[in-house]
């Protein structure tokens, strides 16, 4: 049975090796390569805990629970017998150990040679496998890495030659392992040279072909300059070890960093060029002893001759700070959610409605299903108006699939509605159709050839109000914008040269309906029951239009982003406001929402047919006249009694006509 | 009805005003006075909201929402003062006296004028130079403030107390302000105010005193943050915002603030700059405001874990409820009651076992040693030895092991500040159960294992101080046997008594370096943190007969608990000599060589052979806690 022994050192790609053997362990178990676990998974950190002497607690240790004397014996026992079993049950002809920290930590003869003294009575033959790399090029690779792992760390600076680390001194190196496993059995390999080769060469190795297409996924993210700058002030106070251990407080700090474009500046300085000079007569000495062509140890390697320097203001600093407050607060807020949602659920399994009705309604949570389970128990208590607020909420949290949702009442006009919904098709565009016919006309007739148009058919459409109706449409939407728009509403092409044009939820759209009362100043006279006192009011605020008595049904007519519903709770219910709905909405949107009004040059959309006064657009003769009533009491209560003067105040504040198809915000 | 309006100044004083009325408010409603709901819960802003002119309301958003909100506010305000029909009311806002020009003030009295009969404006002043610095706090804390101190020049009317005091009388009629000064007042503001409003103090508010100004570094890192965090999404203020007002009040924040020129001779600038943040500064408050947040992280995670697991209960899942429980880091009290909830379903004692020794670990101490005696037989020993462990510091437990002669009756008459804990009905004795139950009764800092004839003298006791670190426990260095036999190796010879001093007691006691042949009854002393329980369960109860618990228990605390061992001198702790056939009377194996025996071959199956070796080469060199 042999052995390679992997020694290091450490930046030569070890971790890809070591995932590479783990990934790869029952490949390599088919052909009698063992590589074991008792040491490790990945790496086999268990030798350097075993081996290294036992007065060292040092942060390896303590990340194996290994505090004190007692337990460093214990675990040596421990995963020796483990590995010896492991070793029975193989059988293999060959054995691969690897942690690159045994060419670092065991510094000692007397450590490597107890390793040996474990390892040469199992096996007939043993190769040690030593990558190196070029001391400067190390340093700065080191650098970044003792970042990366959290270790406090001063500015860059180049070591000298007291404090130049036993890791960088290769010929000591090799001469300690050479000492106590023989002189020949060490294989010393140029790192440079195999870099863009790394797994195959190390296979090549144990006469192991990798599989075609073998890939590694590695762990280890790269650093940048600018990162790694924040990163090493962070670690002064978020190490990434501490007492009793890894420091849990470090989750995601580099992951989180990583997301975000860290400003920073940053210089070249120039690196000493003293520091190889330690190692010169050292490497020298080793490309005699281990080259086999004769070529200098890192001979084609460029010197470094810079490190890049990063400088830091005091905003940067602060705009960082920002930046990671804001990404935790996101995380505080999920979890937030998340335990709300579960105390929520669980309070409803054990039937304790009043205490999750009072829970739901004591945190000021906006998300989706927190908004659901609302829904939920405001009708279990009957609180309608809270079902209502609920599911619009939810509503304006549901993510958006199409830029625009078009909704339409259908109640029966069956030709001008195969009229309509052809005009309507748009790859932007969500078409959402309430029918409240007596048949299934129009439902089949969609279904066959519009079958992506949605469709809320109400069974028992008499059992709603016009504003209802339109709620239903509403809740059904889920584009970024919602246009209410008549049944009988023509869209010409051009109207959605508009979409892109949508762009700010600060706005809504409606078209300019002041037709009639240039020509209706009386304004108490009731226009056959359509223009109620303040549905002309409504339109009198608008300050252009033409009078076109054709499209008095375009009244209704209004954009506006589904946000809104952030604050909104669809078109009032109150049966006293039915028939004007579309005016108190309208306020709604100006002064609950708080959005500005901007309007639809006439003729981007048309009615498709003309309605003599008193029948509705919608086709049924007589419904709006049997519903209307005199609403302004309504909007007086909602808004007071000057609501008409703060309508016209506001709208008289923006301009509110665009002349082309374009929207002017 | 009578109106009370007080509008300011701005800064903390005010701030303690609007608290006390808004916390008395059914004590006011008794003697007759309104503090109302509806212009705010407790400072009134709501006037501003209503008054305040367009122009001052930002953008067209707010102006929009600002109206809409006017009519509703004002209908609420008037139907709360219909309903509830108070003889005087009063308002606060402190915003009124300095945002409020002649056109709101106006307004403001066109409106109130109409309901009520008399209106008293009070208004509280302070040095300018404090005025503005209270402003400017509220201005980074409030709004976001990017810029310095001193940067814009805030208009000099806002400060002409003159000039605001006769705008309000211009309106409300001459006499009708009542001007105070703030800084006279001092912490008798309270009082005065409700002196004014003609209410007595109530007995809840006095001695309260108005809570400090945020520190300058506060504000600053505040300031600088402004320039990065949103205060509001655009409608309202983020909670993220409050998050972070209360995150900055709760860490530390470096640097120092110094006075830098002062833009106007009577104002203190008192902005940092940047060289007095630091850019290092600036990374220790990240880095404490990162290890903020995951520490609610961590809870959450955990809360969430913790009611999934509930969920997985309640649904009689108790393999994944047990997978949730485990996940968590850093388990409380409450997730190991869960577990020993499901330990008991399923029947698992191991698991209800480690269940209880966790939350011991966990429960707040309430001395600073707890000192456990188990006794079932030896009250003649207790007798002698218990009024020696008696200290304010120390908390006294003695488990009555259906003790023959009802040691946990003489206890309780003689001593009842010691506690008592009674197993009944057992006829054997089985010290490692009986300890365990007296451990679940402790609450000390740390815990003392004594036998009923251990002997405590005063230096013992004063050795208390010295515990108080978690990273050793404490035994009493054995050297009994050493001294007499220099080998530490097995007797064979002769009968059984190899087994009397099994080979881990011999070389335990041989690093210990040996003095004393009679004291082997000390070797289960052993004083160890309660924390210990964090990692290890109590004795190990399938050793049941004499000796041997102490060695398994010594080993975990070293292997588990990662501590190290100290000693303690010897003749601080003493024992009272007895015949050796008492010492197995209660047991079932009254041969205490087999008891040995099997104890010490459960030991090595336990821990594999080679362990004693392994132990005593890591105790080498174990260090005395203190020399008294």
């Amino acid at each position: 049975m042999k052995l390679i022994l992997h020694i290091g050192s450490e930046k030569t790609g070890t971790s890809s090796i070591q995932g590479s053997l783990a990934k790869l362990r029952e490949e390599l178990a088919e052909h009698s390569i063992f590589y074991p676990r008792a040491f490790g998974y990945k790496s086999h950190i268990g030798l350097i805990n075993s081996f290294q002497k036992l007065s060292c607690i040092d942060e390896l240790r303590r990340m194996q629970g290994l505090h004190n004397k007692a337990q460093i014996l214990f675990y040596k026992k421990t995963v020796w017998s483990n590995f010896l079993q492991e070793l029975e049950g193989a059988r293999p002809e060959l054995v691969v150990l690897s942690n690159e920290h045994l060419s670092s930590r065991l510094n000692t003869y007397e450590e490597i040679s107890e390793l040996a003294g474990f390892l040469k009575p199992l096996f007939a033959e043993i190769k040690i496998v030593f990558y190196v790399r070029k001391q400067d090029d190390l340093l700065i690779s080191q650098h970044k890495s003792e970042i990366f792992f959290g270790n406090k760390h001063k500015d860059f600076s180049v070591p000298v030659e007291d404090a130049i680390p036993h890791s960088y001194n290769f010929k000591k190196i090799v001469g300690l392992w050479c000492s106590c496993f023989g002189q020949d059995s060490l294989k010393l390999v140029d790192y440079h040279k195999v870099k863009g080769n790394l797994l195959p060469d190390f296979f090549a190795l144990l006469g192991f072909k990798l599989p075609d297409g073998f890939e590694l996924v590695t762990d280890n993210k790269s650093l940048d300059g600018i990162t790694a700058e924040y990163l090493r002030h962070l670690n002064e106070f978020i190490p990434g070890h501490i007492s009793s251990g890894y420091n849990n407080d470090r989750d995601n700090l580099i992951e989180t960093l990583l997301k975000f474009e860290l400003p920073g500046s940053t210089s070249c300085d120039r690196l000493g060029s003293n520091f190889m000079s330690y190692f010169e007569c050292g490497n020298t000495s080793l490309s005699q002893d281990y080259s086999a062509d004769d070529q200098k140890l890192f001979g084609d390697v460029e010197p470094v001759k810079a490190i890049e320097r990063v400088d830091l203001s005091l905003n940067d600093t602060f705009c960082v700070m920002s930046k990671l407050w804001i990404a935790q607060q996101e995380k505080i807020k999920n979890l937030e959610v998340s335990c709300l949602l579960l105390k929520l659920k669980g309070l409803m399994a054990e039937e304790k409605y009043d205490d999750a009705f009072n829970l739901a309604y004591s945190e000021s949570v906006d998300h989706i299903e927190v908004w659901n389970i609302r829904h939920l128990l405001a009708d279990r208590f009957s609180r309608h108006e809270l079902v209502r607020q609920a599911r619009f909420r939810a509503l304006n949290l549901y993510p958006a699939v199409k830029k625009l949702s078009i909704v339409s009442v259908y109640r029966g006009d069956y030709e001008a509605f195969k009229m309509m919904i052809p005009s309507r098709i748009h790859p932007d565009v969500e078409n959402v159709i309430v029918d409240c016919s007596s048949s299934d006309l129009a439902s089949a007739w969609l279904k066959e050839n519009y079958a992506d148009v949605k469709l809320v058919k109400l069974s028992r459409p008499e059992l709603f109000s016009s504003a209802r109706v339109k709620n239903f449409g509403l809740l059904s939407s889920r584009g970024e914008y919602i246009c209410m728009a008549g049944a009988d509403v023509i869209i010409n092409p051009e109207f959605f040269n508009i979409l892109p044009r949508l762009e700010s939820a600060n706005y809504y759209v409606r078209i300019p309906m002041q037709a009639h009362i240039h020509g209706d100043k009386d304004m108490s006279v009731s226009r056959a029951g359509v223009a109620t006192r303040g549905q002309k009011s409504s339109w009198l605020c608008d300050t252009a239009g033409t009078k076109d008595q054709a499209q008095d049904n375009l009244v209704d007519f209004t954009i506006f982003p589904r946000s809104v519903f952030s604050m909104l709770c669809g078109y009032d219910i109150e049966p006293e406001i039915c028939g004007a709905e579309d005016v108190d909405f309208r306020m709604q949107l100006l002064f609950i929402a708080g959005r500005k009004e901007v309007c639809l040059s006439p003729g981007v959309i048309n009615s498709c047919r003309h309605h003599p006064e008193g029948v509705s657009p919608g086709g049924r003769d007589g419904y709006l006249s049997d519903e209307i009533q005199d609403f302004s009491r309504v909007l007086e209560r909602k808004y007071g009694t000057d609501w008409e003067a703060m309508l016209a105040a506001v709208i008289g504040d923006f301009p509110s006509v665009v002349t082309d198809s374009s929207l002017s915000y | 009805m009578k109106l009370i309006l007080h509008i300011g100044s701005e800064g903390k004083g005010t701030q303690a005003i609007q608290n006390s009325l808004a916390e008395t408010r059914p004590y006011l409603r008794s003697s007759g006075l309104l503090y109302p709901f509806s212009l705010g819960s407790r400072s009134h802003d709501a006037l501003i909201s209503c008054f305040q002119e367009m122009e001052q309301k930002g953008s067209a958003t707010e102006r929009n929402r600002a109206l809409g909100r006017k009519s509703s506010i004002l209908a609420s305000f008037e139907r709360e003062l219909l309903s509830k029909k108070p003889e005087r009311v009063v308002l606060s806002c402190e915003y009124l006296s300095s945002w409020f020009g002649a056109e709101d003030v106006r307004a403001l009295g066109d409106y109130l004028s109409k309901i009520f009969s008399e209106i008293q404006v009070i208004f509280y002043v302070r040095a300018q130079d404090e005025l503005r610095r209270a402003q400017y706090i509220s201005s980074v804390t409030l709004n976001g403030r990017k810029d310095v101190f001193g940067s814009s020049t805030e208009s000099a009317d806002s400060f002409d107390f003159k000039d605001i005091a006769s705008r309000w009388e211009n309106v409300f009629g001459t006499g009708s302000v009542l001007l105070k000064n703030h800084e006279q007042l001092g912490d008798t503001l309270l009082e005065d105010f409700f002196d004014t409003v003609d209410i007595q103090l109530p007995e809840s508010l006095l001695g309260r005193v108005e809570s400090t100004q945020p520190d300058d570094e506060y504000v600053e890192y505040l300031r600088y943050l402004n320039r990065h965090v949103p205060v509001s999404n655009g409608v309202e203020s983020t909670a993220s915002r409050n998050d972070l007002l209360l995150a900055l009040q709760s860490i530390a924040l470096p640097g120092s603030c110094v006075a830098a020129e002062a833009v106007d001779a009577n104002i203190e600038q008192a902005a940092l700059t940047d060289h007095t943040v630091g850019v290092d500064g600036a990374f220790e408050v990240m880095a404490n405001l990162w290890e903020y947040q995951q520490a609610k992280i961590v809870a959450l995670k955990e809360e969430n874990l913790t009611l999934l697991a509930r969920q997985a209960i309640a649904s009689s899942d108790y393999k994944a409820a047990q997978q949730y429980l485990k996940t968590i880091q850093t388990p409380t009290e409450q997730v190991w009651e869960l577990r020993e909830h499901i330990g008991r379903r399923l029947g698992n004692q191991e698991l209800i076992r480690q269940a209880r020794f966790r939350r011991l670990a966990l429960k707040p101490s309430t001395k600073k040693l707890s000192l456990i005696t188990a006794c079932m037989g030896r009250l003649e020993h207790l007798k002698q030895t218990l009024p020696l462990r008696i200290h304010p510091d120390v908390e006294n437990i003695v488990v009555d092991w259906s003790c023959p002669d009802s040691c946990g009756d003489w206890v309780e008459k003689n001593y009842p500040e010691v506690k008592v804990v009674r197993i009944t009905g057992e006829t054997i004795f089985n010290l490692s159960k009986s300890r365990n139950a007296g451990i679940l009764a402790a609450s000390g800092q740390y815990i003392g294992m004594l036998d009923a004839d251990l002997i405590v003298s005063d230096s013992f006791l004063k050795l208390l101080p010295f515990l108080n670190e978690r990273e050793y426990f404490v035994r009493i260095p054995f050297k009994a046997h050493i001294g007499v036999n220099k080998l530490p190796v097995i007797n064979r010879s002769a009968t059984g008594e190899s087994l009397l001093s099994p080979l881990f007691q011999w070389r335990s006691q041989a690093v210990d370096g040996g003095v004393d042949k009679d004291k082997t009854d000390l070797s289960g002393f052993v004083v160890f943190p309660r924390s210990v329980f964090n990692y290890m369960i109590g004795f190990d109860i399938n050793i049941d007969g004499y000796a041997g618990e102490d060695i398994e228990f010594r080993i975990r605390l070293l292997l588990r608990a990662s501590l190290n061992e100290v000693t303690i001198p010897h003749g601080v702790v003493d024992v009272i000599s007895h015949a050796d056939d008492i010492r197995t009377e209660n047991y079932e194996e009254e041969d205490k060589a087999k008891s040995m025996a099997v104890s010490r071959a459960y030991r090595q199956m336990k821990y594999g052979l080679g362990w004693n070796h392994d132990v005593l080469l890591a105790l080498q060199g174990s260090k005395l806690l203190v020399s008294v």
